[in-house]
C-alpha cells in the first residue's frame, strides 16, 4: 500500500514552477538527454531511410540510364507523370471539348482542359497526341503562360508549362512548333514568377527546347533564358528547384556559348554547385562542365582557371556513377590539351584516382574514360610520363592490355605506346623492364592503322635505346631486338609488310632494315613461341 | 456493512517497520478478497466523526488512490473496477462522501472533497451521479447553513470543475454554480474562509465559463467581483487568488480583455509596489501571461494569412510598455541575499525580471531604450543591489530585440561584463557569468563579419572563464553555461570554427575539475560540468582536437569503470552513483558520435571492446536512466563497429531482453526498441540467433496494455528493421507480425481527430505500420515476393484508408507513397490484381506529385515510375 502524501492544496495552475524554470534559464541534464536521444533518432532515421533506399534502388528495375555524352544533351530522367489513366479521360469525341474549354475565356474551363491535355500528353504513344499537337492548340496553350490576375494562376501556368515540357520532350518537328509558337520568351518571363512551382516547370520546358539544337540554344539565351537561369541559383532556391536549374544550364552549356563572360559567369555557378552534397545537382554541375570541355583549348583554359579541377578530381571518388561518369569525361577532354594543362590534372592528383577508377569495379564507360586519360597523359613531357612511372601505372596499364575489355586493352596499348614514343632513354630501360615490349608486339596484329603506327613508332624508340645498349654489350647484339624477336615480334613486323597503308608499310620496312638487316625483307621459319607469347 | 478498520489503518502508520508492514499486508488483502466492502469501509472510517483524524486521513488517501492514479493505464484499470462496484454499495458510499462536508473536522471536510471529484471525475462523463452539483447546490443555497459547510462545498465545486470536462455538465448547471460562487465572494458574505473557497473555486470553474463571458453583462458582473476581491481588505491569501482569477482570465478570454485593461493596470501596479509579496508575485504573474498569449498570437497571425487571420491581439504590452517596465525595473532591486544559493526562493526581483525577459520577447527592439537608462544609471553604484539589477536588465532583455540593435550594447559593455567577474558580491558575478551566457548564445554570431567574440578578446575571455570556473558553485554553473553557449557558437562555423581549439584541452581539464569538485552542495553544478564537455567535444573542429577527444575518451572509460567501484550504502550513494553514470554514458555517446563519424573512427573500434565493458557493468547496476544512457550510447557504438557487434551480443542480449521488458519506466523500453533497430543494421542476418527471443518480447509488448502507448510505433519500425536485416528468413515471424500490424491500422481508422495528442498518435502508429510493411515487401523482394501477396491486399486497403482520412500529416502519406512503390517494386505484375479495383493510387499520386516537400515528390516519382512498369509487365 503507498500511501502518497495528499497534497494539501490541489494541484492548481500555479505557473510559479514554470516560472522558477525560465529564471536564469540555462541548459538542464535532461534536456542534454533528450537532445542527444533525438541526435540518435534522427541518425536512426537516416540510416533506415538509406537501407530502404538501397534495396529500393537495386537490381530489379532502374529506371534511369545513363546519357550518352556524345549523342546529344540528356532529356529528363522520365516524363512528367501522368497523373491517371488517358484512355478513360477522354477520346476522340470529347478532345473537341477540351481544345473548346482550352479557347474559353472562364478561367476553370482553361485550366481543366489544360489538365487533361497535359495528361494525354504524359503518357507515351497515346493515340490522341498527335492531334493535340497541333499549331494552334500549342499557340492557345503558349497564351495561357502569360499571367491572369486569378489566384490559381499559378497552377494554369504550371499546367500549360507541363503540357509544353511534354511536347517539346518529343520529336524535333514537335519541338519546333512549340519555338515557332513564341514559347520561349514567355517561358523565360516565367523564371521571374514568385511561384517556385512554376520557375521550375518553365526551367524543365527551357531544357527540352535547348535539348534539341544548337538553333534552339541561342533563341533561349537570345531571350535572356540564360541570365534569368543564372539567377535561379541563389540561398533561397529550394532543392528541387536548384536540381532543374543546373539540369536546364547543363542542356545550354551542350554548344558553345556565344561569349567568353557567358562561360565565366557559368563557371562562377559551377564553381558553387560543386560543393553541393546533392547527387542530382553534382551530376548535372558535372556534366555542364564536361560539355564546357568539349568547346576547345579556350574553354578548358577557362576551366583550369577557375580552380575547379582539384574538387573534380576528388569527385573522381564519388561513389555514384552518376558523378564520376561526367567528371571523368570532363577530366579526359583536359588531358587531351596542351601539356601544361594536362599538367594541372597531375598537380590535382589525378594519377592517385586513376589507379582505383581502373582496379574497381566501375562501368565500363568510366574505365575506358579512365584509361584514355591515362594514355593522354603518357602523350606528354618526359615529366609526366615520369609521373606515370612513378605512380606505378605501367604493370597495371600492361595487364590492362591484355586482359581487359577490347576498348579498355586498346587505351591501355595506346598509353603504352605514347609512353615508349616520348620517353627518356632511362624511362624506356623501365618500360622496357615491365614488359613494355610484348606488349607492343601483340599489338601488331591489330587492324586500327593508328594504333599501330604508335605502336612502331613506341617500338622504334626502344630499338633506339637497344642500339646504345648494343655498344656497352660486347657481343654487339641490340639486347631489344632479341627480345622482340623471342616474343614473336619480329614474325609479327614482318607480316605487317602486307598491310595496306603506306605510312605503316614504310615505317615497318625502316625497323626491319634498321635492325635485321641481314635478314631482309625474307621472312625466316617460325620460332618456337615464347611462353608468355598468346 | 461497513467493517471497523480504525486499528488497522493506525497501524499501517506506525513508526515500528513490522507493525506497519503487518497492518498493509492485511490491508491489502481486504482490498484484493473484497474490494466493494473495502471501499465503503474506508469511507465510513472517513465520515465518522468519533475516529482518530490519523486513521480517517488515511482512509481518504487510500480511497482517492483507488480511483485516481498518475499512470494513465492505471487509471483506466481503477476506473473499471469502480464502474463495476455493486450501485447500491456506490450509493452508500457517495452519501458517506457527501455528509462529511458537514463534519466540524476541517481535514476530514477536505479530504471527502477530494475523493469526491474523484468519483465525479469518473462518473459524470457516464452520465451518472448526475444530481451531484444539484446537491452541492443545496449546501450553500441554504440560508442557514454553517460556514464549514459552504466552505467546503464551494471547494468540492472547484474540484469537481477542475476534474470534469466543460462539455460534461449542461450550461444551466454552469449558470448556478457560476451564481453560487460568485455569490459566495462578495462581501455580503460574512465568513471569510467562505469567501477564499469561492474564489478559489471560481478559478477552477473559468474553464466553464465560455458562455457567460461572452454576455457582456455576465463578463462584467464577472469581472467587477473579482477585482473588488483582488483588492479586498480581509486577508492577503483572498487577494493573491483574486489575483490568479485574472492570471487565468488572461490567458482564457484574452480576447474580452480590452474595456477593462486600464483597471487591471492599475490594480496590478498598486500591488507589485504596495501588497504583500504572495500578492504582488501574481500581479508579475499577469503580465508574464499576457507576454506569452500574445507571443504565441504574433506566432499564429504570422502562420495564418495575416489579412484574413480570426485571431485577435490587442498589443497590450506594447501599449503598456513606458509604464510596465519602470515598474519591473523597480523590482529588479529587490533581491534578497543568496538568493541565488537557495533553489526554493521565489521573490520579486526573480518574477519581475523574468517577466522582463518576456516582455522584451514580445516586442524586440521597443524595450531597449526603456531599459538602457537604467542599466547605466546602476552599473557602477556602490550598492551591490543596484549593479546586480542592472546587470540582470540587460541580460534579460537579449532574446527578442534584434542582433543589430543588441551588437552595439553588447560590444561597448562587453570588456565590463568580464571585469565584473571579479566583483566583491557573488550575487554580481552570478548575474554576470549569465549575462555572459546570453551574449555568447543570442548576440554573438561567430560567422558574421565582425563577431563580439574575436581574435584579440578571445585569449581574454578565455582566461576569465577558467578562472571564474572555481568561482563559488552557482556561479560556475553559471560559467558552464557561458562555456556551452560559447562552444556552440562555433557548430559548423566554417573556417571561425577552429577558434577554440588552442582552449580545447584546458576547457576540458577544467571541466573535468569541475566535475570532481567534492564540496559540492548544488547537485547540479557537476550535471552542468558534464553537458558543457558534451558541448565542447560536439563542436569541436574535429581534425585539429581528433588526439585530444581521443585521450578524453580513455578518461572517461577510467571515470566510469571507477563509478562501479565506488561504495554504495544508502539510497543516497546508490542515486549519486547511477548520476554520475549517466553522464558519463552521455559523454561516451557524445564521443562515439564525433569520433565516429570522422577520421577518428579507428580510435572508437579500438576502445569498442573497454566501452562495452563498462557499459555492460553500469547497466547491470539496475537504475532506470543508466540503462536509457547506457543503451543510446551502445546504440551509436553499433553505427561504429557494424558486424563486429556480433562479438557482443551473447553478453549484451541479456541486458537488451531486460530494457525490452520494461514496460514500467517505458523511456528505457523505448530506448531499447531504437537499439534493436541499430543493431539489425550492424547485424544484418547475424542477428538472427536473437531475433526469437527479440521479436517474442516484442509482440507481448505490443499487447500490453499498461504499456506507455508512445513505444509502439517504434516498435512496428522495428518489425521492418528486422524484416530487412533477416529478408527471407523473416518468414516464421510473419504469421505473427501481420496480424499486429492489421488490427493496429483498423484501430487507426476509429479515430477522434478532436483529440490532438490522439491524432498525433495514430499518425505516428500508421507511420511505423508502413514502415513494418515497406521492410517487409523488401526484404522478400529478392527470394519468395509472393508470401506478401495476401497481406499486401491488406496494405492497399489501409493506404486507400489513410489517403481519404485528412488527418494524416505529409510524413505518413509519404511513408503510405512509399509502401505503395514497395508493392509494386516486390510484387510486380502481382500489384495488377490489388489495384484492379482501386483508383484512389493515381489520386493520391498526382497529388503528391504537386507537393512542395521534394522528398514527398520525389518518393512519388520513384512509386509511379515503379507501378506504370508493373502494370505493364
Amino acid at each position: 500500500m503507498p500511501p502518497s502524501p495528499s497534497p494539501s492544496h490541489p494541484q492548481r495552475r500555479t505557473p510559479e514552477n514554470a516560472r522558477k524554470k525560465a529564471y536564469k534559464e540555462q541548459t538542464d541534464v535532461t534536456n542534454g538527454r533528450r537532445r542527444r536521444e533525438a541526435q540518435l533518432l534522427r541518425l536512426r532515421k537516416s540510416h533506415r531511410e538509406d537501407t530502404l533506399s538501397k534495396r529500393r534502388r537495386d537490381d530489379t528495375f532502374s529506371p534511369s540510364t545513363e546519357p550518352e555524352p556524345d549523342i546529344g544533351p540528356a532529356r529528363p530522367e522520365s516524363d512528367p507523370p501522368s497523373s491517371s489513366d488517358p484512355s478513360s479521360d477522354a477520346d476522340s469525341n470529347n478532345l473537341l471539348g477540351i481544345i473548346n474549354g482550352l479557347k474559353s475565356e472562364t478561367f476553370s474551363l482553361q485550366l481543366e482542359a489544360t489538365i487533361k491535355i497535359r495528361k494525354i500528353l504524359s503518357v507515351d504513344g497515346n493515340s490522341l497526341a498527335g492531334e493535340v499537337i497541333t499549331a494552334d492548340v500549342v499557340a492557345r496553350l503558349v497564351e495561357l503562360l502569360s499571367s491572369k490576375k486569378n489566384p490559381r494562376g499559378p497552377q494554369l501556368q504550371v499546367e500549360a508549362a507541363w503540357a509544353l515540357t511534354n511536347i517539346a520532350a518529343g520529336t524535333s518537328e514537335h519541338t519546333e512548333v512549340v519555338t515557332n509558337a513564341g514559347a520561349v520568351p514567355k517561358l523565360v518571363k516565367l523564371l521571374e514568377s514568385p511561384c517556385s512551382d512554376v520557375r521550375e516547370q518553365a526551367m524543365w520546358a527551357l531544357g527540352n527546347i535547348a535539348a534539341e539544337s544548337q538553333m534552339c540554344r541561342e533563341l533561349v539565351i537570345d531571350h535572356g533564358g540564360f541570365v534569368q537561369l543564372l539567377s535561379q541559383f541563389n540561398e533561397h532556391a529550394r532543392v528541387s528547384n536548384l536540381r532543374m536549374a543546373t539540369w536546364t544550364l547543363s542542356n545550354l552549356c551542350f554548344g558553345k556559348l556565344p561569349s567568353k563572360s557567358q562561360t565565366k559567369a557559368v563557371l562562377q555557378i559551377l564553381q558553387q554547385l560543386l560543393t553541393s552534397i546533392d547527387e542530382k545537382i553534382l551530376s548535372d554541375t558535372c556534366w555542364a562542365v564536361s560539355y564546357l570541355c568539349n568547346h576547345g583549348t579556350d574553354e578548358i583554359q577557362m576551366v583550369i582557371e577557375s580552380q575547379i579541377c582539384p574538387r573534380l578530381v576528388k569527385l573522381l571518388m564519388h561513389s555514384s556513377p552518376k558523378v564520376v561518369t561526367p567528371v571523368i569525361l570532363a577530366l579526359a577532354n583536359v588531358s587531351a590539351a596542351a601539356d601544361c594543362q594536362v599538367q594541372f590534372l597531375i598537380d590535382s592528383g589525378i594519377l592517385q584516382c586513376l589507379p582505383k577508377l581502373l582496379t574497381r569495379n566501375y562501368p565500363k564507360c568510366i574505365k575506358n574514360q579512365a584509361c584514355m586519360t591515362v594514355s593522354n597523359i603518357c602523350a606528354g613531357t618526359i615529366a609526366q610520363i615520369q609521373a606515370i612511372i612513378d605512380a606505378k601505372m605501367v604493370p597495371l596499364l600492361i595487364q590492362l592490355s591484355q586482359h581487359g575489355e577490347t576498348d579498355i586493352k586498346k587505351e591501355a596499348i595506346w598509353a603504352i605506346a605514347n609512353a615508349t614514343s616520348g620517353g627518356s632513354p632511362d624511362q624506356i630501360r623501365s618500360l622496357v623492364g615491365d614488359g613494355c615490349i610484348l606488349t607492343l608486339c601483340n599489338a601488331l596484329v591489330l587492324s586500327d592503322a593508328d594504333l599501330l603506327y604508335a605502336c612502331l613508332n613506341g617500338l622504334e624508340s626502344i630499338l633506339k635505346v637497344g642500339d646504345v645498349e648494343k655498344m656497352k654489350d660486347e657481343v654487339g647484339t641490340n639486347p631489344y631486338a632479341v627480345l622482340m624477336e623471342e616474343c614473336g615480334g619480329l614474325d609479327k613486323l614482318e607480316n605487317l609488310q602486307g598491310f595496306n597503308n603506306d605510312a605503316i608499310f614504310e615505317k615497318t620496312i625502316k625497323l626491319l632494315e634498321s635492325y635485321w638487316v641481314e635478314d631482309g625483307s625474307e621472312s625466316e621459319a617460325p620460332k618456337e613461341p615464347s611462353p608468355d607469347d598468346t | 456493512m461497513a467493517m471497523e478498520i480504525t486499528q488497522v489503518l493506525l497501524a499501517a502508520q506506525s513508526p515500528d517497520t513490522q507493525t506497519r508492514t503487518l497492518a498493509e499486508a492485511s490491508l491489502k488483502q481486504f482490498q484484493e478478497q473484497n474490494l466493494p466492502q473495502f471501499l465503503l469501509s474506508l469511507s465510513s472510517e472517513l465520515s465518522n466523526d468519533q475516529k482518530p483524524p490519523e486513521s480517517r486521513r488515511l482512509a481518504g488517501i487510500i480511497l482517492k488512490n483507488s480511483l485516481d492514479a498518475k499512470d494513465s493505464a492505471r487509471k483506466e484499470y481503477l476506473t473499471q473496477q469502480w464502474v463495476s462496484v455493486d450501485p447500491s454499495i456506490k450509493f452508500q458510499i457517495k452519501e458517506s462522501l457527501l455528509r462529511t462536508l458537514g463534519s466540524s473536522v476541517a481535514e476530514a471536510r477536505h479530504t471527502s472533497s477530494q475523493v469526491i471529484a474523484k468519483v465525479a471525475s469518473i462518473e459524470i462523463s457516464r452520465k451518472e451521479w448526475q444530481d451531484l452539483i444539484g446537491k452541492l447546490l443545496g449546501n450553500v443555497t441554504q440560508t442557514f447553513a454553517p460556514g464549514s459547510l459552504k466552505q467546503a462545498t464551494l471547494e468540492t465545486l472547484g474540484y469537481v470543475c477542475e476534474e470534469v470536462a466543460p462539455q460534461d455538465i449542461d450550461q444551466d448547471q454552469v449558470n448556478a454554480v457560476l451564481t453560487a460562487v460568485v455569490q459566495g465572494m462578495t462581501s455580503a458574505e460574512p465568513n471569510s474562509d467562505v469567501r477564499l473557497a469561492a474564489i478559489r473555486a471560481l478559478y477552477n470553474a473559468l474553464d466553464f465559463a465560455q458562455q457567460n463571458f461572452e454576455n457582456q453583462v455576465e463578463r462584467n458582473f464577472i469581472m467587477k467581483v473579482v477585482c473588488e476581491t483582488a483588492v479586498s481588505k480581509e486577508s492577503a491569501e483572498i487577494r493573491q487568488a483574486a489575483f490568479e482569477c485574472l492570471v487565468a482570465i488572461a490567458s482564457i478570454y484574452y480576447d474580452y480583455l480590452e474595456p477593462y485593461m486600464q483597471t487591471l493596470f492599475k490594480l496590478t501596479a498598486e500591488a507589485v509596489r504596495g501588497d504583500e509579496e504572495q500578492v504582488a508575485l501574481q500581479a508579475i504573474e499577469f503580465w508574464s501571461t499576457l507576454a506569452e498569449e500574445e507571443m504565441e498570437r504574433q506566432d499564429d497571425c504570422v502562420a495564418l494569412d495575416e489579412l484574413n487571420s480570426p485571431v485577435l491581439h490587442f498589443h497590450f504590452i506594447d501599449k503598456a510598455l513606458e509604464s510596465l517596465v519602470p515598474m519591473l525595473l523597480e523590482t529588479l532591486l529587490k533581491q534578497e541575499e543568496d538568493q541565488d544559493q537557495d533553489d526554493t526562493v521565489w521573490n520579486l526581483s526573480m518574477a519581475g525580471g523574468t517577466c522582463l525577459g518576456l516582455v522584451s520577447k514580445t516586442v524586440g527592439d521597443k524595450v531597449v531604450p526603456l531599459v538602457m537608462p537604467f542599466v547605466e544609471r546602476n552599473i557602477a553604484k556602490a550598492d551591490w543591489h543596484s549593479r546586480e539589477a542592472a546587470t540582470f536588465a540587460f541580460g534579460s532583455i537579449l532574446e527578442g530585440p534584434s542582433v543589430e540593435k543588441l551588437s552595439p550594447l553588447a560590444r561597448s559593455g562587453f570588456e565590463f561584463l568580464l571585469s565584473a567577474m571579479k566583483d566583491q558580491n557573488s550575487h554580481v558575478r552570478d548575474t554576470t557569468a549569465w549575462t555572459l551566457g546570453r551574449v555568447f548564445e543570442l548576440v554573438h554570431r561567430p560567422t558574421s563579419g565582425d563577431p563580439i567574440v574575436n581574435e584579440k578578446n578571445l585569449p581574454g575571455i578565455m582566461t576569465v572563464l577558467l578562472e571564474s570556473i572555481r568561482d563559488i558553485p552557482n556561479v560556475a554553473e553559471k560559467v558552464c553555461g557561458a562555456l556551452y553557449f560559447l562552444a556552440q557558437g562555433y557548430e559548423d562555423a566554417g573556417p571561425s570554427s577552429k577558434a577554440l581549439t588552442p582552449y580545447y584541452e584546458s576547457i576540458i581539464a577544467a571541466l573535468l575539475s569541475t566535475a570532481d569538485r567534492t564540496n559540492v552542495s548544488n547537485v547540479r553544478l557537476r550535471a552542468s560540468a558534464y553537458e558543457t564537455l558534451n558541448e565542447v567535444v560536439r563542436c569541436s573542429y574535429a581534425p585539429e582536437t581528433l588526439n585530444t577527444t581521443a585521450q578524453l575518451l580513455q578518461e572517461i572509460i577510467r571515470r566510469v569503470a571507477q563509478t562501479v567501484e565506488l561504495q554504495v550504502v544508502s539510497s543516497d550513494d546508490k542515486e549519486k552513483q547511477s548520476d554520475l553514470q549517466a553522464l558519463l554514458c552521455g559523454v561516451l555517446q557524445v564521443i562515439i558520435q564525433k569520433l565516429g563519424s570522422s577520421e577518428g573512427k579507428s580510435v572508437i573500434i579500438q576502445a569498442a571492446d573497454q566501452m562495452m565493458m563498462v557499459f555492460l557493468r553500469v547497466v547491470a547496476c539496475h537504475s532506470s536512466t543508466v540503462h536509457e544512457e547506457a543503451m543510446l550510447a551502445i546504440g551509436a557504438l553499433a553505427y561504429v563497429t557494424g558486424a563486429d557487434f556480433a562479438k557482443y551480443m551473447p553478453e549484451f542480449y541479456r541486458f537488451l531482453e531486460m530494457g525490452l521488458t520494461n514496460f514500467e519506466e517505458y523511456q528505457v523500453c523505448s530506448i531499447s526498441v531504437g537499439v534493436v533497430g541499430d543493431i539489425c543494421r550492424a547485424l544484418d542476418d547475424k542477428i538472427l540467433p536473437y531475433c526469437d527471443g527479440i521479436m517474442t518480447i516484442l509482440l507481448k509488448d505490443l499487447s500490453n496494455a499498461m504499456l506507455n502507448r508512445s513505444v509502439k510505433p517504434p516498435i512496428f519500425s522495428c518489425f521492418g528493421d528486422i524484416a530487412l536485416a533477416l529478408g527471407e528468413k523473416f518468414i516464421k515471424y510473419l504469421p505473427y507480425a501481420a496480424p499486429m500490424m492489421q488490427s493496429a491500422s483498423e484501430m487507426c481508422m476509429h479515430l477522434d481527430t478532436t483529440d490532438d495528442d490522439m491524432v498525433e498518435y495514430v499518425n505516428q502508429l500508421r507511420r511505423g505500420i508502413f514502415e513494418a510493411y515497406s521492410g517487409m515487401l523488401q526484404g522478400f523482394k529478392n527470394s519468395d515476393p509472393d508470401i506478401m501477396m495476401p497481406y499486401a491486399r491488406h496494405l492497399v486497403q489501409f493506404i486507400e484508408a489513410v489517403f481519404k482520412d485528412n488527418s494524416s500529416d505529409d510524413l505518413v502519406t509519404k511513408a503510405a507513397v512509399a509502401a505503395l512503390g514497395d508493392i509494386a517494386d516486390a510484387l510486380g505484375g502481382g500489384i495488377k490484381v490489388l489495384l484492379a479495383d482501386s483508383s484512389f493510387y493515381n489520386e493520391l499520386l498526382s497529388e503528391c506529385l504537386l507537393s512542395e516537400d521534394y522528398t514527398l515528390k520525389e518518393t512519388a516519382e520513384w512509386a509511379h515510375t515503379l507501378i506504370q512498369h508493373a502494370l505493364q509487365s
